[in-house]
Order: structure tokens, then C-alpha cells, then sequence
């Protein structure tokens, strides 16, 4: 097991490494901040000495020995636009997004998995047939298309829901919440919503299949036989086994939300950092740009570290393969 | 039974589901379509002698200067809008279809030498492979398109380079156990060479999983070009894709503007979902498991 994780742990060092040198790479190629900074009417002194002041007159490898340098103590370089640490800004975005990801998170769990039972036990009817339907759609419609939608529909035609920002926030613990006020859930519902769509379809897919599977099971007949309520064969026997597959891909989830995140906040003006992201892409912002890529990669190796941990844990099998 | 044409019996089982028959007739009409949008859309939305910029945002119906009705309205520059998504369906289609094709050939040749090989150079691409699903497409075509900036040849490259490695698993997969049958050891003791045992033997008994995996991954290339594109990193603004167009009307869209950004949206939705019904279809009648 401790091989396994420290294998994991260098492999992970390798990707980061890798997607490091290709950012920096690519980054590097393409656009010059200093024409953004400056207006037409700078002289070439001028040009000059802010380009020194960024280092950008330095060569590629040695920027990048600075920049590795500098990232490994967790500084990514002052934004050219705020002028304010590149990651600073991505902390202060980040509670935004994160908010925005659990609350679609949950929301995926809790729509997902009552539909995808009652469409795994009655599995033959029209319902069923529907609600598998939808979650076709829900894996096929693009992401903004819906969001689009959803702004027509409850912001423009029923005038119920606005269509962008967070709207009031409340100060707890240091952190910005939308959740916590009535204004800020209203804002919150239409962008959650839009972002778990897939996971709503994801879950009411594996739960339906799940169900399918494990109702004519034996030991779910014998819990009938032994005359227990249906209620606690439900609660007990039935749900307890469809969760495994449904936790461990929660992690996966997890992971699809956060990139899709860049989609759901640009179409509602989400203040997180997917749109810092798409902003920053459009100011040539260079640093952020850099961070937050860095910064996602590392979220998510993360992530796919916790999911295989969790997975060998909850399936004896995968400990096997593991520690062979 | 037998002795029925593949192609036929293919056919005969795909025609079982009307569902998806349907789904087959509206894409091949939206191919033809898109093939013929020059000829057959009522004006050339990128010639600017061609429009008017005085008819902008003007609501479906409208009665143009020039004699002929703009069925689905115009957007901002005046564009019939009817003829930017005729124009805009066959850039998405293009875009889709070019990445989709050179994804398989790429994965197809990295998972079939993979398979064959074995070893060291099977081990290591498979690693990559499982690394690289571990993320989101979507992720790796942003990171790359930020890198590499924007133009129609990056977004190609971007979707190659985050799709590839489906074809890859599949291709792989496929491949291991074909090589345990038979007619692979009989080419073998034939003394064929190593090119010509995958080439002729391997490749074509590969192949049926790899056409769902495309017909699917186009449709997934298409949505995520247009995702891309309504981002701002993905085509140029010469190239206005679906995804580009509904993007251009969104602002308006806000003022009850519908149709600039509705009418494109409802064009990529069909698209996507008949390539999807298809390959849905696909995948169900070439996976035996799947049928008692």
C-alpha cells in the first residue's frame, strides 16, 4: 500500500512537472502583455524598462528556472492586470467555486438517486423509458446550451431568478457564502443546477442499473421471505449496496464539475475562478493563466489519489491488484 | 442466416429501432445539408456586399429589402441567420469529423502496436492513457487551447490530443483478444511478417468497436467545440461554428433578442443528439452482450 501511494505520489510529480513546461512553453509563445499594458503612445524606454521590471527580457530558460523556482514556494508571480499575487487571486475566487461545486454535488446526489431507484424498480414502465431519455440528454446537451436555457426560461420569460453574479453574500468563518441569504441562494440555484446536470444523469444511471441488478438477488428475496418491511429492505439492503459504485465515483464527479465549472460561470457571470480563468485568457493575464492551471492539475491528481484510496478500501479486489 | 451479407444484417438490426432510424434520416439530411449550404442558403453571411447591416436583429419573418424573408431572423451585422447556421453547421461538422478521423487513426496505430508489442512501450502508454482519462477532456482541450492559442488547426489539434486516447483503450483492448484467436496464430506460423499480421489480420477484425467509439466521439468533439468556442478560445471569429454563433447572440439574448442564440442552439442540439442515437444504436447491436 505505502508503495503504491508513493509510486502515486511521483507519477503525480511527473505530470506536474510535464504540464509545467508545456504551459510555460506555450504561454511564453504566444501574445505580449506589454502591448496590453501600455498604450499605443509609450516609447520604446518605456517598453523597455516594464519589461524589465516583469523579467521579461530575460531568456525562456531562465525564466522558467525562476518561475520553478518561485512555484515551489507557492509563488506564481504577480497578476500584470491587478497587480496582486497570481495566487492570491485564485484564493480569494476559489471559495466561489467551491461553493458552486458542492452545492452541484449534492444536488446530483439527492435529485439523482431517488430517480434512479424508482426508475430502477419499475424499470419496464414509461417512466423509467423517460427518465433514461432525459439523462441522455443530460449527457449529450452542451453545458452552456442548458445554461442558456435556463436563463431564457426563469430569468427572461418568468423574471423569477437572476441571471448572473452571486448576488449577497454573508461573512462566515473569513469566507464569502451565497448559501446562507435568500438573495444568494436565488443566484445560486439556476448555476448549480446547470453544472450537475451530467452528475444528476451520471447518478440516476448507475443507481437505475444498480437496483436492476441487485433486486432479484437472492438474499433480497430471503429479506422478503423473512417478512421484513419493504421500507427496511429498501433502506438497509437494497441502498446500502448501490452506494459503493455511487461513492467512488463521486470523486470522479467531483473533478468533471470543477472543469465544467469554467462553463457554468462564464454563462452566469459566476465571480469564481473558471471565469477568472477565461478572463485572464482574454487579457493575455499570464500569471493567473499559469496558476490556475498548476493549481487544477494539482487538485486533481489529488483527487485521483483520494478515489483510488477510497476505491482499494471499499473493494477488497482492487487491494490486490494494488499492492501486486 | 449465415450466409446474410455483415452489412445487411447490420442494417436490418439497425432499422429494428425507429427511434434510431430516425435519428439516421435527420443526420444524413443535416450532412447533405451542410454539404449544400453555398447553393441552397439564401445569401453568403460572409460577404459583406451580401448584407445589410441596416437589418440587423431584425425578429424571424421579417420581409427583407432585397425581396426574400428572413425565416429565422438576423443578428447583429444583418446576417440572415438561417444562412449562418447552414454555413455554421457545416464548420462544426468539418471540425468534428477531422478530429474524430485523425483521433482513430492515431489511437487506432498507438493501441494496435501497444497490443502487439507488449512490454515496456505497452506498459508505458497504457500508463499515460489511464493517466490522461483520469482527467476531463474538456481540461486538457482548455489547457492546451490557452497554450496554443486560438485558430481552427489548434482546436483540431486540442481535440485530437484529448479524444486520442479513447480510441487508444478500446483499440488496445480489441486488439488482446483477437491476438489469442486462431487465424492471428495461423498468421504467425505463416511467417507473415509483423506489419502485415496487424495491418491485414488484426486491423479489420478491430474495427467495429472503434466505428461506435467514433460516431461517438464526434458527437462529443462537436460539443466540445462549440463549448470551446462559446468560451472564446476555440475557432477564430472567421470561422463562425454553431458554438460562435449562439455565443454572438447571447448578450441579446439577455434583451429578449431570442432567436440569435436560440435557432443555432436548437441546430447543434439536433446534431449532437442524432449522433448520439446512432452510435447509441451501434454500440447496442455490435455489443452481443448487450442483446439477450
Amino acid at each position: 500500500m505505502l508503495v503504491f501511494i508513493i509510486n502515486r505520489i511521483i507519477q503525480s510529480m511527473i505530470v506536474i512537472f510535464l504540464t509545467s513546461i508545456v504551459i510555460f512553453a506555450g504561454i511564453f509563445a504566444i501574445g505580449n502583455p506589454v502591448d496590453l499594458l501600455l498604450d499605443s503612445r509609450a516609447t520604446f524606454e518605456e517598453m523597455e524598462q516594464i519589461k524589465a521590471n516583469l523579467g521579461l527580457d530575460k531568456p525562456f530558460w531562465e525564466q522558467y528556472y525562476i518561475f520553478l523556482k518561485s512555484s515551489v514556494n507557492g509563488d506564481f508571480g504577480h497578476s500584470y492586470i491587478y497587480n496582486v499575487p497570481a495566487m492570491q487571486l485564485i484564493f480569494q475566487r476559489l471559495p466561489a467555486t467551491l461553493e458552486l461545486a458542492f452545492i452541484s454535488l449534492i444536488l446530483s446526489i439527492i435529485i439523482g438517486i431517488p430517480v434512479g431507484v424508482v426508475a430502477g424498480i419499475y424499470s419496464k414502465n414509461i417512466f423509467s423509458k423517460c427518465v433514461m431519455f432525459l439523462s441522455v440528454l443530460g449527457f449529450s446537451l452542451p453545458s452552456f446550451w442548458v445554461g442558456l436555457m435556463l436563463i431564457m426560461v426563469f430569468s427572461i420569460s418568468f423574471g423569477w431568478l437572476p441571471s448572473f453574479g452571486r448576488g449577497e453574500t454573508i461573512s462566515l468563518f473569513g469566507i464569502e457564502w451565497s448559501i446562507f441569504t435568500l438573495d444568494g441562494l436565488k443566484h445560486i440555484i439556476m448555476p448549480a443546477l446547470n453544472l450537475s446536470l451530467f452528475g444528476i444523469a451520471f447518478v440516476i444511471r448507475l443507481s437505475r442499473a444498480g437496483i436492476i441488478e441487485i433486486i432479484h438477488q437472492d438474499y433480497i428475496k430471503f429479506a422478503h421471505a423473512k417478512g421484513l418491511k419493504n421500507s427496511r429492505v429498501m433502506f438497509v439492503y437494497i441502498l446500502k449496496n448501490i452506494m459503493i459504485p455511487i461513492v467512488t465515483v463521486l470523486g470522479m464527479e467531483f473533478g468533471l464539475i470543477l472543469a465544467f465549472a469554467v462553463v457554468t460561470e462564464t454563462v452566469f457571470a459566476w465571480p469564481g475562478i473558471g471565469k477568472l480563468l477565461i478572463d485572464s485568457i482574454n487579457l493575455l493575464d499570464r500569471p493567473v493563466v499559469v496558476s490556475y492551471i498548476m493549481m487544477t492539475v494539482f487538485i486533481f491528481l489529488i483527487i485521483n489519489l483520494i478515489v483510488d484510496l477510497i476505491y482499494s478500501v471499499l473493494d477488497p479486489r482492487v487491494r490486490i491488484i494494488i499492492n501486486d | 442466416m449465415s450466409s446474410l451479407n455483415p452489412y445487411k444484417k447490420l442494417w436490418s438490426e439497425f432499422y429494428e429501432s425507429k427511434i434510431a432510424f430516425l435519428a439516421l434520416c435527420t443526420l444524413l439530411v443535416l450532412i447533405v445539408l451542410s454539404l449544400l449550404s453555398p447553393i441552397i442558403s439564401p445569401q453568403d453571411p460572409y460577404n459583406l456586399s451580401d448584407i445589410n447591416i441596416m437589418e440587423g436583429r431584425l425578429p424571424p419573418g421579417t420581409h427583407s429589402e432585397r425581396g426574400y424573408i428572413y425565416f429565422l431572423g438576423t443578428d447583429d451585422q444583418g446576417r440572415d441567420m438561417l444562412s449562418a447556421i447552414l454555413y455554421g453547421l457545416r464548420i462544426s461538422l468539418a471540425v468534428g469529423v477531422a478530429s474524430g478521423i485523425f483521433a482513430f487513426i492515431f489511437g487506432l496505430s498507438v493501441g494496435l502496436f501497444a497490443a502487439y508489442n507488449g512490454g515496456i512501450f505497452d506498459k508505458l502508454i497504457m500508463r499515460f492513457v489511464d493517466m490522461q482519462l483520469s482527467f476531463p477532456a474538456i481540461l486538457i482541450a482548455l489547457i492546451l487551447l490557452t497554450t496554443l492559442g486560438r485558430g481552427t488547426d489548434k482546436v483540431i489539434i486540442a481535440l485530437i490530443a484529448s479524444q486520442w486516447v479513447y480510441y487508444a483503450r478500446v483499440a488496445r483492448g480489441t486488439a488482446l483478444t483477437e491476438l489469442n484467436k486462431e487465424y492471428i496464430e495461423s498468421a504467425r506460423c505463416l511467417n507473415l511478417s509483423k506489419f502485415r499480421i496487424i495491418i491485414i489480420q488484426l486491423l479489420p477484425n478491430c474495427l467495429p468497436p472503434l466505428i461506435v467509439v467514433m460516431t461517438i466521439e464526434i458527437g462529443h468533439a462537436i460539443a466540445l467545440e462549440a463549448t470551446l468556442s462559446f468560451l472564446g478560445v476555440g475557432l477564430p471569429i472567421t470561422k463562425p461554428s454553431l458554438g460562435l454563433l449562439i455565443s454572438n447572440g447571447y448578450e441579446y439574448m439577455l434583451y429578449g433578442k431570442y432567436w440569435i442564440s436560440m435557432f443555432p442552439g436548437i441546430a447543434l442540439l439536433i446534431l449532437i443528439l442524432t449522433i448520439n442515437v446512432v452510435g447509441d444504436q451501434l454500440r447496442d447491436i455490435l455489443n452481443p452482450r448487450l442483446k439477450q
